[in-house]
């Protein structure tokens, strides 16, 4: 009868609990392995059995106490008690999970209750990255409006927010509420340092343009992110990019680029501004490359990155040509799926510690 | 009218609409007329039950919640609806909070169930992990190591606090 008990107790925890947090973050939360809780106790005796057949909302297990409880004044041993024998004093994980998510917009506290409690970390540490990811639709303003209503009264939430996607869900045209983001959200997100930009298309204005609002905006900016967006030109690409004093990462997936030609000047900078990218990521989907004018530009401003990944969107001549030029600095190397070139040719790069080749 | 027998024996009548603020008891009862033999709810004591009547009685008015559309913050809608009497209501003893909590969720109360929770999280809010454990009485659980990771967590605490 007790093992038949653990295993329901354990059967019920290991299953996932979907919570859906106070600004609507829908999350699943792992409920950590019984076993770490439970770890040779069990318990004594049944339930009583309810006479009504109906669920609670937050059906709970048999009755034991999901979290390790003790007597008040015990010392702290892994008492496992009933919640019938400590009234009042202890609810189950389920509605503790429920509980923390009335502490969506207060990330410190939500911390706290993370290190407060095994059974609690995970769940809270879950909904901390949620909380400090988000994303804004802005193909219209009612999201960005809600975002800026919603985070107005809790500077404190406003101020965990590390990273912004903003994201024209695939749309055929420029997200209207794009030139404002920087404008409203300015004296909000203080702490921002990656921004992601996600299925759109990017109107070619004179620089300094709109990107330049959010590099001016966000100068903290360290992450840029780029997903299947359309870019007018290299030329308006590279000035997006230089637009950002202090960017250490740029990450793209499968860009598109119109025209590819820059003009000579533009080659030596938009600014004379040493860059600081030390590392690039870049995907493709098959239907774009790595374009040899980007290359070119990343020779010519001399940037220097230390790592590099790399799909197979790169011909092998300026990859070597890019490889050569990092050749003292690069210190991890990753290509995947390269047909063209094998790590073996790329031996003159003195410096790399890390070679991955993944087909 | 439609009666319950609490754990500890005690009978309570009331009208159908306070009952049927309980989702427990509308099921119970199928939405149908008055309910002859008592409903046996043994999971609740009288205390509790008692306030539960209280909550239900007075919200017995509302008009009822619209299932929450996707992207309604659930934090706005609940400070707009808890209000001073929904404050002064939940101010009670930890013990009977706990209880009130239990009971809303088995009974089926969804308001009362978020009223009692927000109000666990408004006595978290600002506390530091020691002072939550103590004042729910809560055992970690922790190995030493996470222990020493937890102490860096305590460490980017205090520093997103300054």
């Amino acid at each position: 009868m007790e093992q038949s008990t653990t295993n329901t107790i354990a059967a019920s925890l290991e299953s996932d609990a979907t919570v859906l947090c106070p600004n609507n973050l829908q999350t699943t939360l792992t409920i950590p392995d019984a076993a770490d809780v439970y770890p040779s106790s069990s318990p004594s005796e049944d339930n009583p059995s309810t006479p009504l057949s109906a669920s609670p909302h937050f059906p709970l297990d048999d009755g034991s106490v999901p979290f390790a409880y003790t007597h008040a004044g015990s010392p702290t041993h892994y008492d496992i008690v009933r919640l019938t024998d400590l009234p009042g004093m202890g609810l189950p994980v389920e509605l503790w999970l429920h509980i923390i998510t009335f502490l969506g917009h207060y990330p410190i506290s939500l911390l706290a209750c993370a290190l407060t409690c095994r059974r609690l970390y995970r769940p809270a540490q879950d909904l901390i990255d949620l909380l400090c990811e988000r994303t804004i639709d802005a193909n219209g303003y009612d999201d960005l409006d809600e975002f800026v209503e919603e985070l107005r009264p809790f500077p404190e939430h406003a101020l965990a927010i590390h990273r912004l996607t903003i994201t024209g869900k695939g749309r055929e045209s420029i997200p209207v509420a794009l030139s404002v983001v920087p404008i409203r959200l300015s004296r909000l997100l203080l702490s921002l340092y990656e921004l992601a930009f996600e299925e759109f298309t990017v109107d070619s204005q004179p620089y300094p343009s709109r990107w330049s609002l959010y590099g001016c905006t966000f100068p903290c900016i360290t992450k840029l992110e780029f997903t299947f967006i359309q870019f007018p030109s290299l030329k308006d690409f590279v000035s997006i990019i230089e637009s950002f004093p202090a960017l250490t990462t740029l990450e793209l997936s499968s860009p598109r680029l119109g025209s590819l030609v820059v003009p000579p000047g533009v080659m030596g900078g938009f600014t004379k501004r040493r860059l600081t990218i030390q590392h690039l990521v870049f995907w493709h989907d098959g239907k774009t490359s790595f374009p040899a004018p980007f290359i070119q530009w990343l020779i010519r401003r001399n940037v220097q990155l230390q790592t590099l990944d790399l799909d197979e969107c790169l011909h092998t001549e300026p990859l070597r040509q890019l490889l050569r030029h990092l050749r003292e600095h690069l210190q991890s190397l990753v290509l995947y799926r390269h047909k063209t070139i094998s790590p073996e040719s790329t031996e003159e790069v003195e410096s790399v510690q890390k070679l991955t080749s993944e087909r | 009218m439609v009666t319950v027998v609490v754990s500890d024996g005690v009978t309570f009548t009331m009208e159908q609409d306070v009952a049927f603020q309980c989702g427990l008891i509308a099921d119970f009862a199928g939405g149908g007329g008055d309910q002859e033999e008592p409903i046996p709810i043994q999971a609740v004591n009288s205390t509790v039950m008692r306030k539960v009547i209280e909550y239900c009685e007075h919200h017995r008015n509302d008009p009822p919640q619209p299932e929450v559309p996707e992207g309604t913050p659930l934090e706005r809608k609940d400070r707009r609806g808890r209000d001073a009497w929904d404050k002064q209501f939940i101010q009670v003893e930890q013990e009977l909070l706990f209880e009130i909590i239990l009971a809303a969720n088995y009974l089926n109360i969804k308001p009362l169930l978020d009223l009692g929770c927000s109000q666990v999280a408004e006595m978290m809010k600002g506390k530091t992990p020691a002072e939550i454990q103590q004042m729910f009485n809560i055992v970690n659980g922790f190995t030493a190591d996470e222990e020493a990771q937890n102490g860096e967590g305590e460490e980017k605490a205090r520093n997103l606090n300054s």
